[in-house]
Order: C-alpha cells, then sequence, then structure tokens
C-alpha cells in the first residue's frame, strides 16, 4: 500500500472511531444521527483505501440509511434495564472485547500475499453475490425487506393510534 | 508509511468495541441501535482487510510440493461479506426501531386511558 493509501487509511480510520464514540456520547438524536454519518464516511473511507471500493459504496449508503432512520423526530424513548451497574458493567466489556481483538490481531500470526484484485472488485464481488453465493444473497435481500415491511406496518399502526 | 493488516484488525477492533460500547451505554433503547451499524462496520472492515491482505493466506502454508503461485489473490469473499454485513446492519435497524415503535404504542398514555 502506498503513502497516498496509507493516509486515508489512517484519517479514515480516526473518523470511524471517533464518530462511534461520538455516537455514544452525543446527547440529541439529530446529533449522534450525524456522527453516525461520520462513522460511515470513516468506514467506506477505510474499506475504499483496501482496494473495496464497492463495498465503501454500500457501506455508506447503509450507514446513511441507518442515520436517516435513527434521525426522525417523532420517534419516541424507549428506556430498557438501566441499573447503572449493569451499563459499567457493559462498558467494562467492551473495553475487554477491544483489548481481546486487539491482542488476537497483534498475535496472530498472517500470511501476506499481493493484492491485484483492483481498485474496486465490482466484477469479481458481484460474480460472487450473484452466481456463487446467489442463496446468500437472496435471503440478505429477503430480510432486507422483511424488516422494511415491518417498520412500515408499525410506523402505520402507530400513524392510526395517534388519529 | 504503510499499511498491514494488524492495523486493519485494530481499526476493525476498535469499530466493534466503540458500537458495543454505545449499545450498552445508552438509556434510550432507538439511542442503542446505532452500535449495529458500527459493530457490523468493524466486522466487514475486518473482513476486507483480511480479503485484502492475506487472501490465498492457506496457500502460503501448503506443502512444498505443491507449487504455490504467490502475488495471485482469490476471489473477494471478505468484500462480499462486508457488503453483506452493511445491508444486514441495514436490515437489523429497521427492526429494531419497528420493534421500539411497537413498544412506544403498547405503552402510550393514551392507550392506558382508552383502556
Amino acid at each position: 500500500m502506498d503513502s497516498p493509501h496509507a493516509i486515508g487509511f489512517y484519517v479514515s480510520s480516526a473518523l470511524s472511531v471517533g464518530g462511534g464514540i461520538a455516537v455514544a456520547f452525543l446527547g440529541t438524536r439529530t446529533r449522534r444521527a450525524l456522527a453516525l454519518l461520520v462513522a460511515g464516511v470513516g468506514v467506506a473511507g477505510v474499506d475504499a483505501s483496501l482496494s473495496a471500493g464497492f463495498a465503501a459504496a454500500v457501506v455508506l449508503v447503509s450507514f446513511a440509511a441507518c442515520a436517516a432512520l435513527l434521525a426522525r423526530p417523532d420517534l419516541r424513548a424507549v428506556e430498557w434495564a438501566t441499573a447503572s451497574g449493569w451499563r459499567q458493567a457493559g462498558s467494562l466489556s467492551a473495553a475487554l472485547l477491544f483489548i481481546a481483538l486487539a491482542y488476537a490481531a497483534y498475535r496472530g500470526a498472517f500470511a501476506h500475499v499481493t493484492f491485484n484484485g483492483g481498485e474496486l472488485g465490482t466484477a469479481a464481488v458481484g460474480r460472487l453475490l450473484f452466481a456463487h453465493d446467489t442463496l446468500a444473497t437472496e435471503a440478505v435481500g429477503a430480510l432486507v425487506l422483511v424488516c422494511l415491511v415491518t417498520v412500515t406496518i408499525a410506523w402505520r399502526m402507530r400513524e392510526r393510534g395517534q388519529r | 508509511m504503510t499499511v498491514g493488516l494488524v492495523a486493519v484488525l485494530f481499526v476493525a477492533a476498535a469499530l466493534v468495541a466503540a458500537g458495543a460500547f454505545a449499545m450498552v451505554w445508552r438509556r434510550d433503547a432507538v439511542a442503542a441501535l446505532a452500535g449495529i451499524p458500527l459493530m457490523f462496520g468493524g466486522a466487514g472492515v475486518a473482513f476486507a482487510g483480511v480479503a485484502r491482505f492475506s487472501a490465498r493466506a492457506a496457500a502460503a502454508g501448503a506443502p512444498p510440493t505443491t507449487r504455490i503461485v504467490i502475488g495471485v489473490s482469490g476471489p473477494p469473499l471478505g468484500q462480499e461479506a462486508a457488503v453483506l454485513f452493511a445491508v444486514v446492519a441495514l436490515a437489523a435497524v429497521a427492526f429494531g426501531i419497528a420493534l421500539s415503535v411497537r413498544a412506544a404504542i403498547t405503552s402510550s398514555p393514551d392507550r392506558e386511558t382508552r383502556r
């Protein structure tokens, strides 16, 4: 990987991790959605610097859609089990998860090869998605359809209940 | 300045941990849903990194009798996984919002008074 790609990778990494932490700490819904969008730009940049341009485009669209869904002002807050001790234990577990994953990455013995798949890799990924792993692609498409239909029905029910 | 697989996996681990942290830290379930795309995005970055740096890693460990072609990467299965993860993250967020909207309906004060 040459220097411009490496600089792009590190800048995108900082954006994605910073945006992810901001998602946890920012107060208002709009700011959190904006932070999620920034994190999405960062993740897409990381993917693009890893020669996965098509994945980067899909990630960007996915994060933007998630941010748009989560930024809706008419969503009502739903409190869940919020004992302070459990939240702190969960945060500690997230830190331990990071340490464990980082340790596994540091200690792993990986074989390195030269990548020559191109910058975008659209054709190869398309062949995989629509020829090699068609069933998985169909399953994910059906999953998205079911989830979007469910959220539409839920919204309709709420609008009907408000009238 | 260069980037290796370890750096990519560090970033992926940080994203997964940040997503998990966002999910457990927020009291509001809708706000906690924002951690899902972060976690899936981190997993996708790890897969894309493996596809970029360690494709055909198994070939490098093959017995010396077989001829190993160095410099030829295999099909980008990691990129495919990253694409599928991104789509599944969107579906999970949509489903979570549907559940939270339903929970808000059932716990609505108007509904309680109507009952």
